[in-house]
């Protein structure tokens, strides 16, 4: 079972992204910042990252974003905003954006796409 | 105003002119010979570039052209402009005597004799500091608001899928999304009539009870100091209070004659750290079974995590009813962000 790192700030769009996925079979762990992220990435094992790109904490999603395909190379990501739209050469190689508001179940079906 | 010529020389029409020159004080008028020497400079010169005329009579008008306009040509630029077609305008950073730059809209005109040969350029100049940076304020304000509607969308299609997840009929998904997003404009409304920057607790939660109709119900006690959140906790602890509320109705210590509920908060000293605790004890509630969905279910998870993107927060089920425990470091509540910092700019 593949598994799926969600990074939002915002608790109710994140458990209800969390929600989705684990119904759609995905194996998931969730953080509310970055940093935490970066925490849970030096612990486990990911496949998938989905991260809002303003984020409180010291790092931002696209810091994480980076952090994430140093560790994982192969690992699928999205990155999505409503403030920001990143230059194609600000995200790693093979990220995705999407902007908000966005439909969950087009966030499971380009992960599972991954 | 100086102007470099003999004034036994000035004729009644062009000491009139001089006068409505001198008066202009908002506007920087200056005359320039051929060379871009300065030969006269009012008193609005004097006003909104802070050089006096004794000072520039004479001097390279260029003196208030940023380094890199002077590098670029600008100033040779605009005379050039000023022959070729009798006049050029344009906005652009201009420098004060004390170094400071100011936004300005210029006019750069030939100044031409009675026989029709240029002898020189008149430039008039207006500080739009002001103007510029309302029009920079008001941008980065549309930006911010045009994220936050972005963000509020967001959440409310989060309220809405979690609504249709988890009701058990069409009129339960319709009532639990109605009373979600009600409460949730009802904590904006409250941070927008303090400009987006603050809402005390109390005022939270009061909105959380007037929401589902719980106003003045003496079921409900709270007590506690004015405590001010910023704008993501209010949010946050709108939609913990709501689901709490709506919890205890539909299932817990309000949803009986007998139940009770107190809220109770108040600041303490821990680890050198000022922190809330806040509290919500139900009490004579009928008893839960274990069964019941809702106890792992969205509304408990919605609670603690909001809380928890605090700092901490335990919820535990009672015999009569739900109790709630939270202790959430005062900087971290009262943190504010985007719109406020722009007010906060702004003023």
């Amino acid at each position: 079972m593949r598994k799926v790192l969600v990074v939002e700030d915002e608790v109710l769009i994140r458990l209800t992204l969390v929600d989705a996925l684990l119904a759609a079979g995905f194996d998931v762990v969730e953080a509310g910042s970055a940093d935490e992220a970066a925490d849970i990435i030096d612990e486990q094992t990911i496949h998938l990252l989905f991260t809002d790109i303003q984020l409180p904490g010291t790092m931002t999603g696209v810091d994480l974003a980076h952090a994430v395909a140093r560790r994982f190379p192969d690992a699928g990501i999205i990155v999505a905003s409503g403030r920001l739209t990143p230059g194609a050469d600000e995200l790693p190689s093979g990220a995705e954006f999407l902007p908000k508001p966005y439909r969950f179940e087009e966030i499971v079906t380009r992960l599972s796409a991954m | 105003m100086k102007i470099a010529m003999a004034t036994d020389k000035i004729s009644s029409r062009e000491r009139f002119l001089e006068a409505i020159v001198q008066s202009a004080i908002d506007y920087a008028i200056i005359s320039m010979d051929l060379d871009g020497l300065v030969t006269s400079w009012n008193e609005g010169a004097r006003n909104i570039l802070g050089w006096s005329a004794d000072d520039m009579i004479g001097k390279p008008a260029t003196v208030f052209f940023t380094q890199e306009d002077r590098e670029r040509g600008v100033p040779q630029k605009e005379m050039t402009a000023a022959l070729n077609r009798g006049r050029g305008n344009d906005e652009r950073w201009h420098l004060r005597a004390d170094g400071t730059l100011f936004w300005a809209s210029g006019e750069m005109m030939a100044l031409r004799a009675p026989d029709d040969t240029v002898i020189g350029f008149i430039k008039i100049l207006r500080d739009r500091t002001e103007e510029r940076e309302r029009v920079d304020r008001e941008r980065l304000l549309m930006h911010e608001l045009g994220h936050r509607m972005k963000n509020t969308l967001s959440v409310v299609q989060a309220i809405v899928t979690q609504s249709l997840r988890n009701a058990a009929s069409l009129d339960d998904a319709s009532e639990k999304l109605q009373s979600r997003i009600a409460g949730y404009a009802r904590a904006h409304e409250i941070l927008l009539q303090k400009d987006w920057v603050s809402a005390t607790l109390a005022d939270v939660l009061d909105a959380a009870k007037t929401n589902i109709g719980l106003q003045g119900s003496e079921r409900l006690r709270s007590v506690g100091p004015d405590v001010q959140l910023g704008p993501q906790a209010a949010l946050s602890f709108s939609m913990v209070f709501h689901e709490l509320l709506t919890n205890a109705s539909k299932y817990g210590a309000l949803s009986n004659a007998d139940g009770s509920v107190d809220v109770a908060w108040d600041i303490e000293r821990r680890a050198g750290t000022d922190v809330l605790v806040v509290s919500w004890q139900e009490a004579g509630g009928p008893h839960i079974p274990s069964s019941e969905p809702d106890r792992k279910g969205f509304g408990s998870r919605l609670i603690i995590s909001s809380l928890r993107a605090f700092g901490e927060a335990d919820i535990s089920y009672e015999p009569g009813g739900v109790a709630l425990v939270a202790a959430l470091p005062l900087a971290r509540i009262q943190l504010r962000n985007d719109l406020s910092e722009i007010d906060k700019n702004a003023t």
